[in-house]
C-alpha cells in the first residue's frame, strides 16, 4: 500500500513539473471573473473572521489567572468526588460517630492546632506571624503523630517542620513582609469560600467513610516478616528501605533535584541591594552554643542513623538533625563567615547528594551480582576482632546514601538562600 | 478522637485551599503547607489509627490487631519529603520571580 | 566478556533499566557538575550523550521481548507483589519507553548545540528526567506511580527554568504556574492513594484490580470516587478540558530541547489513564465524561491554535490537540480505538518534539522572534521549509504521513460506536482548522517574508543533526506504519486481556538468589 502512494505522489509530482515546463497550467484553468476574485475574497473573509473569533475565545477562556485555573481544579476535583455518590444505588453506610474518650490535653492540643490554622486564613497578609501559625499548625500534627503511635513520623514532622520554617524565614528577607491588600472582588471571594468549605467537607467526609469500616490492609505481611526477614523490629523503616525501598530511592532523588535546581536558580542571583537596620548582631553566645551543640548532634545523628532499623529513627531523621545543627553554625556566624568560606570546597554540599545517591543505587545494583533483583536486601554478621558478630544489613548502606543525600540536600537548600544575605550592607 | 482528627483534616484541607486559591505566591506556600499537613493526616487515617497500638516489633506475633499499621507511616513519611523540597523549590522560584517582575503575585503582575 | 554481562543484565533486569541507568549517569554527572575542575566538566555531555544513546538501545531489546507476547514482571527487592514493588513490561510500557528514549535522543542531541550550557546542571536534571519517565512507564505500584510522577515533575520544573539570558523572565513566569498547578495535583494524588488504599488495603495495581469485585456495594462507589480522582490528577499532566490551561504559555516559554522533551511528558498523563481503566478500573468508570472533555479540549485547542499569535503557542496548542485525540480514542474503550490512540501516540510525539526544535530554528532565522507576523528571513529557507512543510503535514493528518494513518483508524473505529457523529465531525473539523493555521503560519512566515535578513549565528552541527533525525523518526514511523500498527493492535489487545497482566505480576516468585543469606542467617541465628 506504502508502494501504491509512492508512485501515486512522484507520478503527480512528475506531472506537474513535467507539463509545467511546456504549458503554464495556470493560464490554462479559467475561471470567471467572479469566482476568481470574489471567490478569493470571500475564502480571506470566513479566514480572518474565524481567526478573529478564535481569539476572542482563546483570550476569554485563557486569562493567564492562575487563581482562575486552580479553582477549575478545585471544582473538578470536587465534582469528582461526588459523581459517585449522585443517583440511585446501594447506599454507602457510615458508622455514627464515636465520640471516644479524649484526653483533655488532646482536646486542647487538637483546639490550638485548629485555631492555629484558621487564624493563619485569617492573618494571611501578616507573613511573618502566618507563618509563626502554620508553624503551631504542623506541631499538632506532629504531636497526632505521637499520639497515634506513629514516633518515626512525629520526628520527621517536627525535623521538617523546622526546616520549612528556617527555609521560609530566610525566603522572607527577600519578600514583601506584608501582602498587598487584594481587590475586592465579592463573588470571585465567594467562589472561593465555597470551593474551599466544600473541599474540607469532602475530604472529611471521605475520612468518615474510611474511618467507619475495618481495615483489609495487606500490613499483616509486613509485620510478620520485618523482623526475621528484613532484620528489624521498626517495621516503618523496614517497609522504607527494605520492603519499599524502591519508593525510598526516588523520594531522595526528588530531594536531591530539588536542591540542585535550587542551587541553579539562585547560585548567579544577587538580590536588590537590602539595608539591614542597624541592630542585627550574631550574638557571640549563639556562636558559642552552635560550637557546642555540633559535635553532639553529629554523634546523636550517627546514633540515630545506626538504631533506625530497629528503634525509631533511620536516614532521614538523621541526616535532618546534622543539617540542622550545621545550618545553626553557619546561620550563628554570620553571611560574613560563609562567605569566607564559600570558596573553598567546605560550602559546596552538591557532592554528598552526588555520592549519596550513587550509593543507594550501588546497594540496589550490587545485589545484580548475587542473582537478585535490584535492590535485594541481605544481612550478615561480620566478625569483628573484640567486638564480635555485628549484625550489618544491606539496608544499613543503603540507609546511608539516604543519610548523604538528605544531609547535602538540606544544606544546598538552606545555603543557597542564606548566602543571599552575604553582601547586605551593615551585617556583621 | 478520631472526631477530631476528622475534623482537622477538614479543617486544615478548606484553609488550604483558601490561602492557595489567593494570588500570591507566599500565601500559595503556606496554602501547599497546610494542605500537605492534611494529605498526610489522611493518609495516616487510612491506616486506622489507633491510640494503644505498638509501634516497634518485639518479637512475639505481630498482626494489625495490637500493632500499628506500618504502611500509611512509610507513605507519609515519602509524602513528608517530598512536599518539603517541592515547598523548597517554590520558594526559591518565587524569590527570583519576585525580583524579576517586582510583584509577588502569581501572575506576575498587580491586579489593576 | 563485557558484552556476556551486559545480555545477561538486560536478558534478567531488563525492566529496571530504564530506571537505574539514568539514576546512576545522573549521580555521576552531578558529580562531575559540582567539581571545578574544568576538564571534568568537559566529559558531562558525552558521558550523557552515551547514556541516552544505551537507553535507547535498551528500549528496543525491551521492545523486542515485549512484543513476543508475554508480560514481564520484574520483582524489586525480591519480595512477591502486592508487598513488595513490581515493575511490568508490556507491549504499551516498552513502546512508551522506547518512545522516550527517542525523543531525548533527539532533544539532547538539539541541546549539545549550546543550550545546555546556558545554566547549571543540565545533564543530570536531564537524566533524572528521562529516570521519572521510565519509571513511570514501568511500574505496576499506585504510589511508586506517583513517586515517579514526582521524580519526573521535579525534573521538568528543573529543566523549565533552566537557562540565563533570553527568555527567562517568561520561564521564571509560567514556573510560577506550572509548579504551583502541578503541586495542587500531586496533593490531590495522595488523596485518592489513600482513599484507595483505606478501602482495598493495598497499593499494588494489579492486586486493587483482583480485589475491587470483591468489595461490597456501598464501598464500590467510595472507589469510583478515587478512580475519577485520580483519572483527573493525569488529566493534569495530560492536558484535558478544563485542567490545560496551564500548557501553552508553559511550553512556549522552555528551551527548545525542554519543549521537545516536554512532547512526551503530556503522555504521560494518557498512558496513566490509558493504564488505570484498562487495567484497575475498567473503562466505564469516567465514560461519558472522557469522550466529552475529550472532544471538547481537541475543539478549543484548534480554536487556539487559529488563534495563536506566536509559532510556538501554535505548537503548544498542537501538542493539546494531539492529547485530546488520544484520549478522545482512549475515552471510546473499544480494542480498535485503543490501538489507533496508540498508533496516533506515536507519531504525534515524535512530531510534537520536531516541532519544538523546529519552531527555534525558524525563529533563529528571523532573528530570534517567532512573531507570525512577516519578518526578514535569514538563514537556511530552502531546509527550513521542506521540514516546516513535512511537519505540518504529519500534524495536520494529511496524507501519507502517519498522522493520517492513525486519524483515519480512529474514524474507522469510532464509527463503530454511538458516538460515531461527534467524533468523526470533531477530528475533522479540528483536522481543517488545525490545516489552516499552519498554511497560516507557513505562508506568513515563509512566503510573504521578505529574504536576507539578520539570522542568529548559529555555528552548530547539532541542531541540523537534531532536527533530521527526529524528520527522518517521522517519516520512518509512516513507512513502518504496517509493521507498527501491528504492534499497537497487538499492545491493545494485551491492553484489553488485562487477565494475563495480573497473572504475571501476581504469580511472579522471588528469585532464589545464587547464595540464600536470609537462609544461612537464620540457621546460624539458630544454632546460635
Amino acid at each position: 500500500m506504502a508502494k501504491d502512494r509512492g508512485i501515486a505522489v512522484a507520478g503527480g509530482v512528475l506531472l506537474y513539473f513535467g507539463l509545467q515546463r511546456f504549458v503554464n497550467l495556470h493560464r490554462i484553468v479559467r475561471l470567471p471573473g467572479w469566482v476568481r476574485h470574489g471567490g478569493r475574497d470571500v475564502f480571506m473573509a470566513l479566514q480572518t473572521g474565524g481567526v478573529h473569533a478564535a481569539q476572542a475565545l482563546t483570550a476569554s477562556l485563557e486569562t493567564g489567572s492562575l487563581q482562575r485555573y486552580l479553582s477549575l481544579l478545585v471544582a473538578m476535583a470536587v465534582c469528582a468526588g461526588v459523581l459517585p455518590f449522585l443517583g440511585g444505588g446501594p447506599a454507602t453506610p457510615m458508622a455514627p460517630f464515636l465520640l471516644d474518650e479524649a484526653a483533655p490535653g488532646v482536646v486542647v492540643v487538637a483546639g490550638v492546632g485548629l485555631l492555629a490554622t484558621v487564624a493563619t486564613v485569617l492573618a494571611h497578609r501578616q507573613r511573618l506571624l502566618a507563618l509563626v501559625l502554620v508553624g503551631a499548625a504542623g506541631l499538632a500534627v506532629c504531636l497526632a503523630f505521637v499520639w497515634f503511635s506513629a514516633p518515626d513520623l512525629a520526628l520527621t514532622q517536627l525535623l521538617v517542620e523546622m526546616v520549612t520554617v528556617v527555609l521560609i524565614l530566610l525566603a522572607l528577607r527577600w519578600l514583601p513582609a506584608e501582602s498587598a491588600p487584594e481587590p475586592r472582588r465579592p463573588l470571585r471571594t465567594a467562589v472561593h469560600l465555597a470551593l474551599a468549605l466544600a473541599a474540607g467537607l469532602g475530604i472529611a467526609t471521605l475520612t468518615w467513610a474510611m474511618l467507619s469500616r475495618p481495615s483489609v490492609s495487606i500490613s499483616n505481611f509486613f509485620l510478620a516478616n520485618a523482623l526475621p526477614l528484613g532484620g528489624g523490629s521498626n517495621a516503618v523503616n523496614v517497609i522504607i528501605v527494605d520492603f519499599r525501598g524502591f519508593d525510598t530511592l526516588g523520594e531522595v532523588t526528588v530531594f536531591a533535584i530539588a536542591a540542585v535546581v535550587m542551587h541553579a536558580l539562585l547560585a548567579g542571583f544577587e538580590p536588590p541591594q537590602r539595608v539591614v537596620p542597624p541592630g542585627e548582631r550574631h550574638p557571640l553566645m549563639l556562636q558559642l552554643s552552635a560550637r557546642l551543640v555540633l559535635p553532639f548532634a553529629a554523634l546523636i545523628s550517627i546514633y540515630l542513623l545506626l538504631r533506625g532499623h530497629n528503634l525509631p529513627g533511620g536516614g532521614f531523621i538523621a541526616g535532618l538533625v546534622l543539617a540542622i545543627a550545621l545550618l545553626l553554625m553557619q546561620l550563628a556566624h554570620g553571611p560574613h563567615w560563609m562567605a569566607a568560606r564559600e570558596g573553598g570546597r567546605g560550602n559546596d554540599y552538591r557532592g554528598w547528594l552526588g555520592w549519596g545517591l550513587m550509593i543507594a543505587a550501588a546497594t540496589g545494583v550490587a545485589s545484580w551480582a548475587l542473582g537478585s533483583p535490584f535492590l535485594t536486601s541481605t544481612y550478615d554478621y561480620p566478625w569483628l576482632p573484640g567486638v564480635g558478630g555485628v549484625p550489618l544489613a544491606s539496608a544499613a548502606a543503603f540507609d546511608l546514601g539516604v543519610y548523604l543525600v538528605v544531609v547535602g540536600g538540606t544544606m544546598v537548600m538552606l545555603l543557597s538562600i542564606a548566602r543571599l544575605s552575604r553582601g547586605v550592607a551593615g551585617a556583621r | 478522637m478520631l472526631l477530631l482528627l476528622t475534623l482537622a483534616i477538614g479543617t486544615l484541607t478548606a484553609c488550604g485551599i483558601w490561602l492557595l486559591l489567593r494570588a500570591r505566591s507566599f500565601d500559595a506556600i503556606l496554602g501547599l503547607t497546610l494542605l500537605s499537613y492534611a494529605v498526610n493526616l489522611f493518609i495516616f487515617a487510612a491506616g486506622r489509627p489507633r491510640v494503644d497500638a505498638e509501634p516497634i516489633l518485639s518479637g512475639g506475633s505481630a498482626t494489625l490487631v495490637t500493632m500499628a499499621d506500618p504502611l500509611p507511616q512509610a507513605l507519609v513519611l515519602t509524602a513528608i519529603v517530598i512536599a518539603f523540597s517541592m515547598t523548597a523549590l517554590l520558594l526559591a522560584i518565587a524569590l527570583r520571580a519576585n525580583a524579576a517582575s517586582g510583584s509577588d503575585h502569581v501572575d506576575s503582575k498587580e491586579p489593576r | 566478556m563485557i558484552g556476556a554481562i551486559v545480555g545477561h543484565v538486560v536478558a534478567h533486569h531488563g525492566p529496571v533499566l530504564p530506571v537505574v541507568l539514568p539514576l546512576v549517569t545522573g549521580a555521576l554527572l552531578l558529580l562531575l557538575e559540582s567539581t571545578r575542575s574544568a576538564a571534568l566538566q568537559r566529559w558531562v555531555p558525552w558521558l550523557s550523550a552515551a547514556a541516552t544513546l544505551k537507553l535507547a538501545v535498551v528500549a528496543v531489546l525491551l521492545m523486542v521481548r515485549a512484543d513476543g507476547g508475554a508480560v514481564q514482571p520484574y520483582l524489586v527487592g525480591n519480595w512477591p507483589a502486592p508487598f513488595g514493588i513490581a515493575l511490568a513490561l508490556d507491549r504499551l510500557s516498552a513502546l512508551m519507553v522506547l518512545l522516550t528514549a527517542l525523543v531525548a535522543c533527539g532533544a539532547l542531541a538539539y541541546a549539545l548545540g549550546g543550550t545546555d550550557r546556558r545554566g547549571l546542571h543540565f545533564h543530570s536534571l536531564f537524566q533524572f528526567q528521562l529516570m521519572g519517565l521510565g519509571g513511570a512507564f514501568l511500574t505496576a505500584d499506585l504510589f511508586n506511580l506517583f513517586v515517579f510522577f514526582e521524580v519526573l515533575l521535579a525534573a521538568s520544573y528543573g529543566l523549565l527554568l533552566h537557562g540565563r539570558g533570553a527568555g527567562q523572565r517568561q520561564r521564571l513566569q509560567a514556573s510560577v504556574h506550572y509548579v504551583i498547578f502541578n503541586l495542587a495535583g500531586s496533593a490531590l494524588f495522595l488523596v485518592a492513594l489513600g482513599l484507595l488504599y483505606g478501602m482495598t488495603g493495598t497499593l499494588n495495581m494489579v492486586d486493587v484490580a483482583a480485589k475491587l469485585p470483591a468489595l461490597p456495594a456501598g464501598d464500590q462507589r467510595l472507589v469510583q470516587a478515587a478512580a475519577l480522582l485520580l483519572l483527573t490528577v493525569f488529566a493534569v499532566k495530560a492536558a484535558l478540558l478544563p485542567l490545560y490551561f496551564w500548557l501553552p504559555d508553559t511550553y512556549a516559554a522552555a528551551s527548545a530541547p525542554v519543549g521537545a522533551l516536554f512532547a512526551i511528558m503530556t503522555k504521560v498523563g494518557v498512558y496513566a489513564i490509558v493504564r488505570v481503566t484498562t487495567l484497575v478500573f475498567g473503562a466505564g468508570v469516567a465514560a461519558p465524561w472522557l469522550t466529552t472533555l475529550a472532544l471538547a479540549t481537541l475543539a478549543l485547542a484548534a480554536i487556539g491554535a487559529l488563534a495563536a499569535t506566536h509559532l510556538r503557542g501554535l505548537v503548544a496548542y498542537l501538542v493539546v490537540a494531539s492529547a485530546g485525540t488520544l484520549l478522545l480514542a482512549a475515552g471510546l474503550g473499544t480494542e480498535g480505538a485503543l490501538a489507533a490512540a496508540l498508533f496516533y501516540l506515536v507519531n504525534s510525539t515524535l512530531v510534537a518534539a520536531l516541532w519544538f526544535l523546529l519552531a527555534d530554528r525558524v525563529a533563529a532565522a528571523r532573528g530570534g522572534s517567532d512573531l507570525l507576523q512577516p519578518r526578514p528571513f535569514g538563514g537556511a529557507w530552502g531546509a527550513l521549509g521542506a521540514t516546516f512543510f513535512v511537519a505540518a503535514v504529519a500534524v495536520a493528518g494529511v496524507p501519507p504521513l502517519a498522522g493520517f494513518m492513525g486519524k483515519a483508524l480512529l474514524l474507522q473505529a469510532a464509527g463503530a460506536t454511538p458516538l460515531a457523529m461527534w467524533v468523526v465531525g470533531g477530528v475533522l473539523a479540528s483536522s481543517l482548522a488545525v490545516m489552516v493555521a499552519l498554511a497560516r503560519a507557513g505562508s506568513t512566515i515563509f512566503w510573504k517574508s521578505p529574504h536576507g535578513g539578520a539570522a542568529v549565528a548559529d555555528g552548530s552541527r547539532a541542531h541540523p543533526l537534531a532536527i533530521g533525525a527526529l524528520a527522518t523518526g517521522v517519516l520512518g514511523s509512516a513507512l513502518a506504519a504496517g509493521p507498527l500498527s501491528a504492534y499497537t493492535g497487538a499492545a491493545a489487545q494485551q491492553l484489553l486481556q488485562r487477565q494475563d497482566y495480573i497473572d504475571a505480576v501476581l504469580g511472579a516468585t522471588p528469585a532464589p538468589p545464587a547464595w540464600d543469606l536470609r537462609r544461612e542467617m537464620r540457621e546460624r541465628g539458630d544454632a546460635k
